[in-house]
């Protein structure tokens, strides 16, 4: 059948002009696929387009296109496991889209879980960010966070951890495997650095390898992390104790910088408050304040470079009138100030070398007057760490590794000459004046060998030498380290480590303390079993059980003793001691509920030359802490219970009234013969996260002592000594911590 | 504000008991000063002490003390507060009774039995055997005196130190001394009747010596301080400096207000006031 003309004028007509016109109306729809609230793009995520049924990945920008959308109404939906769905509507095509995938948890509260499996340390536990910010009690704070962890004592108001029934002296504090004097602010407030600065906190408490020195009871090291280099991020936090800061993003394609500061204002508001307070003898204004900065360069692929700089300061002002405090009156200060610039360098040289070199420079300032007396202390301290790691074969991995130190101090004295035995402070009220300018260092090499003797054993046979100039005398130190991998589930742990601590806060000086003093030595033998419950899941429990001892020989302790010329000794190496125990920590995760559980059982004791035996000041024999979680959305539960038997003190059975210096002087029964009540402490707390497209705000409220235990820690007494009331711990304590993050 | 403040900063800073007595109220056997006319000597000689002592409520009854006296066995460095440990040629002691009688006027509060304490050549002959700075900063020769009272079991003790040096005899240290105790700007005459200012009058100055130190010779200045007692009413400051004001606070029409000055290196003054 033939057309007439006119209809194949309108065929040809449709087919080379409205055909091609009609393919216009075709267009691409395009758009970036973000993560809600931080912004970060979502890379390998399906985007499907209705009706069409067209499918996209978006690619590592979260960039994704549909080439030819009919120019219509149509519909996106994104279903992405950890994200709620997104579904949204829009009438037609025009600019590029952005779209926010909101998560289901932000931050989900995990736990420390000893996984099974060979480690460089058997003993190392480390807090991750996501573990310490959430942590009940904790306060964000990652060092306060470590205190859920078993073998580490309660303490009051301290600035100080200590683990495993040891000294306080005896924890030493890192930040990137360099000393830093101190690791809280003043009493314990809150750690020196911006917690989300810090990637973790590694604990080591007994058989820590021979990377670690200088500490006979454990140590705390700081791993800050590298800045983001997506873009630019902010945030900002406020709690009723102090506000803060931080920024980090990149810098050019290879380096990025995080920048960030704190400051207190809890002193400014309790002095306030206690000049309404005539009632009160005593006011104070703790404050403090830090920074700290980190840049980041990915110099090449297989070479880095980072410098991290800290600097802290705490101010504590102490107005005392004339009270009835026995031993001090008058005004104190004290102002602690430090500073350390720590760059390091590491290079990959080939698959089986690589190494890494860091140097530290610091100044710490200890400032402490108390009328016309004073304390002034100014140290300038330089480390130096390099640790090269070599595979030899496919079993065994060496490392060998330089660790040094020197300082150059000088301090500027007037106090009164005072006694501490048994944690009892005397003075007969004669002074100390001196100005001494000195310096000391420290040098150590280790070797550290990781043999995997088969696919279930692992045998670190490890080695340090270590020499101290303040003893002038070098020391070997044998480690041991091994794993048995029993199944995939279960495995055993030991390590064995011979630790020296040098005399510390001039104990072995001529002036204040007894140059003839050798170090500190201990012996630690630590055993565990670690069976993960979970098998590959991520729900389910995991079980950890230890069995420690240290055996502590040479230690410093105080004596009244006196040289023929009559010449104080004043300290001697005759303390001997021991430490055992047992801890154990589980961990059990089910849907949205987590649970951690740690306990420590101790026995630490003391001897002090040819007296008998008594309990060290930290031999806390039971130490409970039981913590829930339970995440529901955007709001997070969660509660500690922490239980720790009361730890001993010595009593005081009379005085002597001291005429010259109308005070009074204590006379110490037995020491630590006398023990607190049993702490019990339990706190709440609840976050809520808001998820806005461009930031996070995240808002919590942290209830210490909910039950407002009374916890005393200490013991109070009137002026002569002649009775006492236990002092009270921390009262229930609010705290209400906002954070706001882009 | 407070509401939140005030347990935090009761807990955190303020967690000394309430109940405790104030030191300055005197109340129960107490020994409020030991003075030595002479605080430092530089030769064997006989050194007075005379106890100031306050016994509220112990009626008419009679103390028995003990004291002894040796070097310093180094209370400093956590030696028990004793002549135990001392050599014999070194050491002295002695007891006796005081009756408390002669006190009743002043509430049982005011000055006890002198003591004589003859330090023996020996101990300058041990200081000489001592370290350069101790010979010139001083041997602490230790006097410590514990009294008793059987009826009511009540027992207090106390210390003092005379300073055994080899310094000139001009350089020695003395005791300071203290004029009236004022109210309200002058000399007290009756036990008062409101709150007011209270202070002393012609308190000697600071007097600077010279202490053997590490850094070498220091020239140090004497540390005053003033401390306050009183059998009724209540002191602002249990202690105050030269020219710091007190106030108190009385409670009735009668008691005994006193005050100890000192040196803050073992020179003492008292003066006392019963109404």
């Amino acid at each position: 059948m033939l057309l007439d003309m006119s209809l194949k004028i309108k065929i040809l007509l449709f087919l080379f002009v409205l055909a091609p016109l009609s393919s216009f109306s075709q267009v691409s729809v395009k758009g970036t696929l973000l993560e809600k609230g931080t912004r970060k793009p979502l890379g390998q995520v399906n985007v499907f387009l209705l009706p069409n049924k067209l499918k996209a990945v978006t690619d590592t920008e979260g960039k994704f296109i549909f080439p030819d959308v009919k120019d219509e109404a149509f519909e996106i939906i994104v279903n992405s496991s950890g994200y709620l769905k997104l579904q949204e509507k829009f009438k037609k095509a025009g600019n590029s889209l952005e779209l926010y995938l909101e998560k289901e948890f932000y931050d989900v509260f995990e736990t420390v879980v000893t996984g099974v499996g060979i480690k460089k340390d058997v003993t190392k536990k480390s807090l991750r960010q996501k573990d310490f910010l959430k942590a009940p009690g904790a306060q964000e704070d990652p060092i306060k966070a470590v205190q859920n962890l078993p073998g580490v004592a309660s303490q009051s108001f301290s600035s100080q951890i200590v683990i495993q029934g040891g000294a306080a002296d005896d924890t030493r504090y890192t930040l990137e495997g360099h000393e830093i004097p101190l690791v809280f602010h003043f009493g314990g407030l809150t750690s020196v650095v911006v917690p989300t600065a810090v990637e973790s906190v590694d604990y080591l408490s007994a058989g820590y390898g021979p990377e670690y020195g200088r500490a006979l009871g454990g140590i705390i090291n700081l791993n800050t992390r590298t800045p983001k280099t997506d873009r630019w991020h902010g945030e900002g936090f406020l709690d009723i104790t102090k506000t803060g800061v931080l920024s980090e993003g990149p810098i050019n394609d290879n380096s990025s910088l995080l920048l960030a500061g704190r400051i207190s204002y809890f002193g400014k508001i309790l002095e306030k408050a206690a000049e309404e307070m005539d009632e009160f003898a005593v006011t104070s204004a703790p404050e403090f304040n830090d920074v700290y900065l980190k840049y980041h360069n990915n110099i090449s692929e297989s070479e880095e470079f980072s410098l991290d700089v800290i600097r802290s300061k705490d101010t504590l002002a102490f107005i005392i009138k004339e009270g009835d405090d026995p031993n001090i009156e008058g005004n104190l200060s004290n102002e602690t100030t430090f500073y350390r610039f720590i760059s390091s360098y590491s290079k990959k040289l080939n698959g089986n070398n690589k190494y890494k070199v860091s140097l530290g420079h610091g100044h710490d300032n200890i400032n402490f007057n108390i009328g016309d007396r004073y304390f002034d202390l100014g140290t300038s301290t330089t480390s130096q760490r390099f640790e090269w790691e070599h595979k030899k074969n496919k079993n065994l991995t060496q490392y060998f590794g330089l660790d040094s130190q020197f300082r150059k101090f000088r301090v500027q004295i007037r106090l009164p000459n005072f006694s501490n035995q048994g944690g009892v402070n005397t003075t007969g009220g004669e002074e100390s004046i001196a100005d001494i300018k000195g310096d000391y260092w420290e040098t150590a090499t280790y070797l550290r060998n990781v043999y995997k003797y088969s696919p279930h054993l692992s045998i670190s046979p490890n080695l340090r030498l270590e020499y101290f100039s303040s003893v002038e005398k070098a020391y070997i130190m044998p480690r041991l380290n091994s794993t048995y991998i029993l199944s995939s589930s279960l495995e055993l742990n030991f390590a064995y480590g011979r630790y020296y601590q040098a005399p510390q806060n001039g104990e072995a000086s001529k002036e204040f303390g007894n140059p003839d003093l050798d170090s500190e030595k201990s012996d630690h033998v630590y055993f565990s079993v670690t069976k993960d419950f979970r098998e590959g899941s991520n729900q389910g429990g995991s079980l950890d059980v230890g069995i420690f001892y240290k055996d502590l020989d040479n230690l410093i302790v105080q004596t009244s003793q006196k040289k023929s010329d009559g010449t104080p000794i004043r300290n001697t190496n005759d303390g001997t001691g021991s430490v055992y125990g047992m801890q154990i920590q589980g961990s059990y995760k089910k849907s949205n509920y987590t649970f951690l559980a740690s306990y420590t059982y101790l026995k630490s004791m003391r001897k002090d030359g040819t007296g008998s035996e008594y309990p060290s000041e930290f031999d806390q024999t039971h130490n409970i802490n039981l913590i829930g979680v339970l995440e529901k959305s955007r709001w997070s539960y969660s509660t500690r219970l922490r239980y720790v038997s009361g730890g001993p003190y010595t009593p005081i059975t009379d005085s002597l009234y001291n005429s010259d210096q109308d005070t009074y002087t204590p006379i110490r029964g037995d020491f630590f013969s006398k023990r607190f009540e049993d702490f019990v402490q339990l706190d709440f707390r609840v976050d809520r996260k808001f998820v806005y497209k461009l930031w996070l705000l995240s808002a919590y409220l942290d209830i210490q002592n909910i039950t407002n235990n009374k916890n005393g820690q200490g013991i109070s007494y009137n002026f002569d000594y002649s009775k006492s009331e236990a002092a009270s711990g921390i009262p229930i304590f609010p705290i209400v911590g906002l954070r706001g993050e882009f | 504000m407070k509401l939140i403040l005030y347990p935090i900063i009761f807990s955190f800073i303020f967690s000394c008991g309430d109940d405790f007595d104030k030191k300055s109220k005197l109340a129960g056997l107490r020994i409020l000063a030991l003075e030595a006319d002479r605080p430092e000597i530089n030769s064997a000689s006989t050194v007075t002490i005379s106890p100031l002592i306050s016994f509220v409520g112990g009626g008419n009854t009679t103390l028995d003390y003990t004291w002894e006296a040796c070097p310093d066995p180094g209370i400093d460095y956590g030696a028990d507060i004793s002549c135990k440990s001392s050599l014999v040629s070194l050491k002295l002691s002695g007891s006796g009774s005081f009756s408390l009688a002669s006190l009743t006027a002043t509430s049982n509060t005011g000055n006890a039995t002198d003591l004589a304490i003859s330090i023996p050549a020996d101990a300058f002959t041990y200081l000489g055997t001592l370290d350069s700075k101790t010979q010139y900063n001083g041997l602490n020769y230790l006097f410590i005196i514990k009294y008793s009272d059987s009826g009511s079991s009540a027992k207090t003790s106390a210390y003092k130190t005379i300073k055994l040096s080899t310094k000139p005899s001009g350089l020695l240290n003395t005791n300071p001394t203290a004029g009236n105790i004022q109210f309200g700007g002058g000399d007290i005459s009756a036990y008062p009747s409101s709150e007011g200012s209270i202070s002393v009058a012609n308190l000697s100055a600071s007097e600077s010596y010279d202490y053997d130190s590490d850094i070498g010779i220091q020239n140090l200045k004497e540390d005053m301080f003033v401390s306050w007692y009183s059998t009724t009413g209540e002191f602002l400051y249990n202690r105050t400096d030269i020219g710091e004001k007190n106030t108190f606070t009385p409670s009735g029409t009668t008691g005994v207000i006193l005050i100890v000055y000192r040196d803050g290196r073992g020179g003492v003054t008292s003066s006392l006031v019963s109404f």
